[in-house]
């Protein structure tokens, strides 16, 4: 028997206990409560509305979206938009070899899922994968998204140092403290300040020129010459660091730069926090590859599905 | 002139023109049966929502018909809600979907992209356990099923 039988059949019975139990208790004309099927949000929607709610939210939201429960799954999987997705990342001639035995959209997700490490969020643009040091910031990576409803409150401007402590960033001292949602304040409510979305150089730029991230404190005033400038491992080039703050009397040699605008150049050329801790790790090569065979391993597992 | 709606339970609504014709599913009927004092039958909408809807639609009836900037992410866009339009979704859950069904139904656009906002804002940054708490959602999803399933479509994350 179809499921939904068995809920109908469920809910008459209810009913019918209510009846018998209102007969019991002597009540002449005690009205049945009509129960409503309940609805939940996977069953309410049709397939066209939740394309148009996917077109507000990343693809990682989408695929954790499809974790959610069986029909969830299915309507992700039927979603046309991984075909669209495969066409601006690969182009408007690449073809996929799609996999029997399922609907053409879910080969598409599937693939994409197994492509996710090198594909933007954001622009859908895929990165080739490259084992230069240098060209590894341009592969996209996860970039934390301040709730956007919180920055609202109280977002600091444009480079403005902010105590690490009172941030909204994670560990900050934000979670839980009262938050507006429209006009109402709501309190004791845990905020999500903690989710990722995978971009790519150029858009992980832009990101942070709307959500800049803190400067660490305590390189404010210091000064430092070129030379040190390479060895802490920023990447300048000369016409850049000359550009820098600097005392234009003193010796080329002798020059000292401001350290905290290096810092800011160079994070902004590498693509914030995310792109300088791809730099900076040790054995960061060694990684990459790992990450790359990962990868490998599940287009190659896609091809055998 | 005014127009009257039957909602699903048989109930009429009296609204001015220019309000029923934020609809672009009305709007279209009056245009094809001409001036007329015909109540318009809307088999698909309860009178709770309707209610809602025509809430809506007197709020916004001198809005300017949206031109939609396709080049425009409409990822970045999900947060701007206007405030009153905010408040008018703070419904339960059976409401906002019934809201969301009504407005893909009688074709309003801006309402169903608001209720599809509302909806994509209650799911961003949240884990599948999160979201099924959000919606009252059961996992149905044997252990098998789930693992197989968290290995394909996983969007790989490192956190």
């Amino acid at each position: 028997m179809a499921p939904e039988n068995d809920i109908i059949i469920q809910e008459l019975l209810a009913t019918m206990q209510e009846l018998r139990l209102a007969i019991a208790s002597g009540r002449p004309h005690a009205q049945p409560v009509v129960r409503r099927q309940s609805q939940c949000i996977d069953k309410a929607l049709p397939l066209e509305v939740w394309e148009r709610i996917f077109s507000y939210l990343y693809p990682s939201q989408i695929t954790r979206l499809s974790k959610v429960n069986k029909t969830l799954h299915d309507i992700v999987a039927a979603s046309s938009l991984w075909s669209k997705m495969f066409s601006q990342a690969f182009g408007p001639d690449a073809v996929l070899c799609t996999l029997p035995a399922m609907p053409e959209s879910k080969s598409y997700m599937l693939y994409m899922c197994a492509v996710s490490t090198r594909v933007c969020e954001q622009c859908l643009v895929h990165a080739v994968p490259s084992m230069v040091r240098s060209e590894l910031p341009a592969r996209p990576l996860p970039v934390l998204v301040p709730d956007a409803r919180l920055r609202r409150l109280n977002h600091p401007g444009p480079h403005q140092r902010i105590n690490k402590r009172d941030s909204l960033w994670p560990g900050g001292k934000s979670q839980g403290a009262p938050r507006l949602f429209g006009q109402r304040i709501i309190y004791g409510e845990p905020i999500n300040t903690r989710w990722t979305i995978r971009l790519c150089l150029p858009c992980r730029q832009a990101h942070y020129e709307t959500y800049p991230e803190p400067i660490p404190k305590g390189m404010e005033h210091k000064r430092v010459t070129a030379n040190q400038i390479i060895n802490m491992g920023f990447i300048l080039t000369d016409a850049e660091i000359r550009s820098l703050t600097h005392d234009p009397t003193t010796l080329i040699s002798w020059t000292e730069y401001s350290v905290e605008e290096a810092f800011i150049l160079h994070r902004h050329k590498v693509g914030g926090n995310a792109g300088m801790a791809l730099l900076t790790t040790e054995k960061v090569l060694w990684k990459e590859k790992e990450e790359q065979n990962r990868t490998d391993a599940r287009i190659e597992e896609y091809c055998h599905f | 002139m005014p127009v009257t709606l039957t909602s699903l339970d048989n109930q009429e609504f009296k609204v001015d023109k220019e309000v029923a014709e934020r609809s672009i599913l009305i709007k279209n009927m009056i245009e094809d049966v001409g001036e007329s004092d015909a109540p318009i039958p809307l088999p698909n909408v309860s009178a709770a929502v309707l209610t809602k809807v025509i809430e809506y639609c007197e709020h916004h009836r001198n809005d300017p018909v949206q031109v939609q900037d396709e080049t425009d992410d409409p990822r970045k866009r999900s947060n701007d809600i206007e405030e009153w339009d905010m408040k008018f979704m703070q419904v339960d859950q059976e409401m906002l979907f019934e809201i969301i069904l009504a407005a893909n139904y009688l074709d309003i656009k801006p309402l169903l992209d608001v209720g599809c906002k509302t909806v994509a804002n209650i799911i961003k940054g949240k884990t599948p356990e999160e979201i099924r708490k959000a919606f009252n959602i059961v996992n149905d999803f044997t252990p098998e099923e789930e693992a197989q399933i968290k290995k394909e479509n996983e969007w790989a994350e490192d956190r």
